[in-house]
């Protein structure tokens, strides 16, 4: 596994990234602007919308975890899971809020004890580092963050991480894992060549459940 | 106990097969728990929110486009009688009829289930009617699924959801991604007078009286960017057209015109004094309908524009009372223009605000030409046509903040507030042939009603095992009192995959503009005022998810009042009308409307579904077994609801062959024994009832093979069952015990053949 050495570039923090300091260092300040950004973007994007309830969508990820044949020892005993959120979009901020509160109530994600903390997403690389620093097993993207998926991507390539999206259209921008509503049913949607870059291994009898986004 | 009840031999042989059928649990393969959360069903009618059925505040049941497609369903009614749980139509070739949990009004035209347009009421406001047959008036095609809730609903929509909601959510640009056409023809073989299917002939008279039928439709889903928002735009285009098959009815001797003691006039088609022969002129649909949605960012605008034109060919007690026989221009004609628009956005965490603004117009007439005297008012002896105009515009907001304060206990505050004005006018003519002048009849109507609501919806989880819904509905209406709908709900997952719910729920119907208004000078006048109908329901059910397999069992009970019926006019009401000049001076009985009647109605629901074989092959029951008594509080008895089966259910079994082959269905509907509408007022000897019905209904459907994005259906329809609950021609009423009574007869052989073509795929 390769983990490339993590930039110092922007720092917004949810729980625990937020940092509020007394005055305004030129990092905090590009991080400002770079959320504002991001918020303006989101907000036009605010029609990626989760179409399969986040308490389904906790009960769906507890199961499929299971079937990732690294998943346990990528977890460690202890699955980490990071939300990340677009900052300062109110529905991004909602889901992450929604799909913490359902993952912490599942008994176990793929078997393994589990926590969650919610992050705000800045840039790639700093959530690439972020996962590397807490040995996050999943990466959960709330809604707003589709315009940087591909990013994203790029950014978890090489980790051993399981990224799922709470937009279906997210994982035809290679995240790995997401949840579509077809005719009032849930369906699994499952980029195949992304989850093998990030060494997610999925079994077979998982895969003829989904839809294959090759 | 009597055999409509609980434990009804039949109510314990199903309660056996459904114990039978229960998976054991080494059935389960390894993803036995992925498939029972894969296999659980989307719904957002019951709390206005997306939920699962299993956890949502209601018993529910959905039918997806894929189930449409696999089962070979080309209406409503259809989709509701051969895959829904505890709701069932009967069709008495036009004006379908619905009832839920054994509790079916005749007459009633759709008013006590509210039917939804993604959203969007498609109740009409002058009498509340829908319709549940083709004239829904959607292009099929662009149905993602349809929510069947059962139970009242009034909490958070108000009046007409007294038996259950029924949602029509239609597929999003991306569902449906690109241009499609689809054109799709059928064929109804003609029978006998007795029922029995003719023998197939190629000679001039059979081809003539074989029904045939085409819909052709058109898709598009488009998703875009402009000034700078995301968009999509849905849009679907239909155009339905059904001719027979002819019928041969009657011969019912009539005799002699009261009026000119001449034998009967039916008309050029009719024989004089016996109403009867083949019919085949006056049995047609037309139905043109559009609809469109178009979101950008955070709003949408929809618009439906609809026609439903149609015949039907014999006299009954619903739609022609009297008419001329197999007369074309004995014709109905609905028409629906809505504009919805709506904005929803997050406000902040914490808070969702959705605005919804819309425009209705609809509009309603019905034609009917009779060359008998006897038929027309006074004074016209060489015929007359009835017209009945009627026309509704609503203007209406509807304002809705959730509130999400605690994501741990899932505490969701759903606040809002419902308004609308509808401008109601009707008109009804009487025109003698011989002239061509309207008589003088002083029963037109025009009202403008305002109708304000709020509600409240509570929802908390306090433990990941528990939800609790709350909430409490209050519609002030200028038509009627002020009405409170309130409903609880608990629901406890107590092991993994199974589910208890109970729930207490009141709905109310607030008297219709027609009912308020309607009068024809001969036979009714209009009452001074009405009180809403009102239902109070309890039921209890359990839940089981094995895999993909899933079993319920619900029992309900359930208490009607002041429910809206004719009453004879006693001789100082009928004095007093005709001294007003609201009925003809000779008349000698007239009827008013009233809130009287009270119906005690409880039983059991069950359902049974799942799928085997890596979900190649699917199959499902579910039945309702129901005991509903009317209590007419007129003096008379309590009485079985008549049309209405006490049993009914569906099942179906489908396999999924490996492509290039098809997919193989079959669906079966059936319904006990019914009395007819005529059972208990009709004066018979003999008391009518239809024999139970099956039906059964097989499908080929798959995709042409070599021809990308062309898939094809085929599929056929019989009934086992000759005839409908409904009495027909004109002895609606014995005079005598010789007089004999005609049942409405069905379409017992149907084909179904489909394409549809998706661009690009």
């Amino acid at each position: 596994m390769s983990h490339s050495k993590p930039r110092e570039r922007g720092v917004a923090q949810g729980s625990t990234w937020a940092h509020v300091g007394r005055g305004l260092t030129r990092r905090q300040w590009l991080a400002g602007v770079t959320a504002a950004a991001l918020a303006a973007i989101a907000r036009a994007a605010s029609a990626e919308e989760a179409r399969i309830p986040a308490r389904l969508q906790a009960e769906l990820l507890a199961k499929v975890a299971a079937y990732d044949g690294g998943f346990s020892a990528r977890s460690g005993g202890r699955a980490h899971v990071l939300v990340v959120v677009a900052p300062e979009l109110a529905d991004s901020e909602r889901f992450g809020a929604l799909i913490r509160a359902e993952l912490a109530k599942q008994p176990k994600i793929g078997g393994v004890e589990h926590m969650e903390e919610l992050v705000r997403y800045s840039t790639p690389e700093e959530l690439a580092r972020l996962c590397r620093e807490r040995r996050a097993a999943v990466v959960y993207l709330a809604p707003g963050l589709s315009r940087v998926a591909e990013g994203i991507a790029d950014a978890l390539t090489g980790l051993d991480v399981l990224s799922v999206s709470a937009v279906p259209d997210d994982i035809a921008h290679r995240i790995v894992l997401g949840f579509e509503l077809v005719s009032g049913k849930p369906k699994l949607l499952v980029n195949l060549p992304q989850a093998q870059r990030q060494h997610v291994a999925f079994r077979p009898e998982l895969l003829r459940l989904a839809r294959i986004f090759q | 106990m009597s055999r409509h009840g609980l434990g009804s031999a039949a109510a314990r042989s199903v309660a056996g097969a459904l114990f039978l059928f229960l998976p054991r649990p080494a059935l389960a393969d390894d993803t036995a728990d992925l498939d029972a959360l894969l296999s659980e069903s989307i719904v957002s009618t019951p709390s206005r929110s997306s939920e699962t059925a299993t956890t949502a505040p209601a018993t529910s049941s959905i039918v997806t486009a894929e189930d449409l497609r696999r089962w070979g369903i080309h209406s409503l009614d259809d989709a509701i009688n051969y895959l829904a749980l505890g709701m069932v139509t009967t069709a008495p070739l036009h004006t379908v009829e619905i009832g839920a949990r054994g509790v079916l009004l005749t007459i009633d035209y759709g008013n006590h289930i509210l039917v939804l347009l993604d959203g969007h009421v498609l109740n009409e406001p002058w009498n509340g009617s829908a319709y549940f047959d083709r004239g829904l008036a959607v292009p099929f095609e662009l149905i993602d699924h349809i929510e069947v809730i059962l139970g009242p609903g009034s909490v958070l929509y108000g009046s007409e959801a007294m038996l259950g909601v029924i949602h029509v959510v239609t597929k999003r640009a991306r569902d449906h991604a690109g241009w499609s056409l689809s054109a799709e023809g059928d064929l109804a073989f003609p029978t006998q007078r007795s029922g029995d299917l003719l023998a197939p002939s190629l000679s001039d008279s059979y081809l003539g009286r074989m029904g045939r039928g085409y819909r052709l439709g058109a898709g598009l889903g488009l998703s875009f960017e402009a000034l700078g928002l995301p968009g999509e735009l849905s849009l679907g285009l239909e155009y339905y057209r059904q001719d027979g098959p002819g019928f041969e009815l009657g011969p019912q001797a009539y005799g002699a015109d009261a009026v000119t003691g001449e034998p009967k006039d039916f008309g050029p088609r009719g024989t004089p004094g016996v109403w009867g022969g083949l019919a085949k002129q006056a049995f047609y649909t037309q139905i043109p309908a559009a609809y469109a949605r178009l979101f950008l960012g955070d709003w949408a605008l929809s618009t439906r524009g609809a026609l439903y034109r149609r015949a039907t060919p014999y006299l009954d007690g619903i739609i022609n009372v009297v008419g001329d026989f197999d007369a074309p221009d004995n014709v109905e004609m609905d028409r629906w223009l809505d504009v919805v628009l709506s904005y929803q956005s997050t406000l902040t965490e914490l808070v969702d605000l959705s605005l919804r603004g819309y425009a209705d117009y609809y509009d309603y007439s019905w034609r009917n030409e009779t060359s008998a005297a006897e038929d027309c008012l006074g004074g016209v002896v060489s015929g007359c046509t009835q017209k009945l105009l009627g026309s509704a515009s609503t203007l209406g907001a509807e304002t809705q903040l959730q509130l999400m304060w605690l994501a741990e206990l899932r505490l969701q505050t759903l606040i809002g507030i419902d308004s609308k004005v509808r401008v109601i006018a009707s008109d009804y003519d009487v025109i003698d042939r011989s002239t061509g002048v309207a008589l003088d009849i002083q029963n037109d109507h025009e009202r403008t009603d305002l109708a304000l609501a709020g509600y409240v919806q509570q929802g908390v989880s306090p433990t990941p095992w528990l939800d609790l819904n709350l909430g409490a509905r209050w519609d002030y209406d200028e038509r009627s009192k002020s009405a409170l709908s309130p409903r609880s709900a608990l629901g406890v997952s107590p092991w993994e995959g199974g589910r208890f719910k109970l729930i207490y729920s009141e709905a109310f119907r607030a008297p219709t503009a027609y009912e308020l208004g309607y009068a024809d000078y001969t036979t009714q006048i209009s009452p001074e005022s009405l009180s809403p109908e009102t239902v109070r329901s309890v039921e209890g059910s359990i839940e089981q998810r094995f895999g993909s397999q899933r079993i319920l069992f619900g029992i309900f009970r359930s208490w009607w009042a002041d429910m809206v019926s004719y009453r004879l006019l006693d001789d100082q009401e009928l004095g007093q009308a005709q001294a007003a000049g609201l009925l003809e001076p000779g008349i000698t009985e007239a009827y008013v409307y009233t809130n009287i009647a009270r119906i005690d109605n409880y039983g059991l629901n069950a359902a049974f579904e799942g799928t085997l074989l890596e979900h190649r092959l699917r199959y499902g029951l579910n039945l309702t077994s129901a005991f509903s008594r009317q209590d007419p509080r007129d003096g008379s008895d309590p009485q079985v609801l008549t049309v209405g089966p006490s049993l009914f259910g569906n099942a179906r079994l489908s396999y999924e062959l490996t492509a290039p082959w098809p997919t193989l269905a079959l669906a079966v509907q059936y319904q006990e024994r019914r009395l007819a509408d005529r059972a208990f007022d009709g004066g018979f000897a003999a008391t009518p009832s239809a024999p139970p019905h099956v039906e059964l209904k097989l499908t080929a459907s798959g995709n042409v093979p070599h021809v990308p994005g062309l898939t094809y259906s085929l599929s056929g329809s019989y009934s086992a069952a000759r005839v409908s609950p409904y009495v027909i021609g004109p002895w609606q009423y014995a005079v005598d015990e010789t007089t004999p009574y005609e049942l409405a007869p069905l379409k017992r052989l149907q084909l179904f053949g489909g394409l549809e073509y998706r661009f690009g795929q």
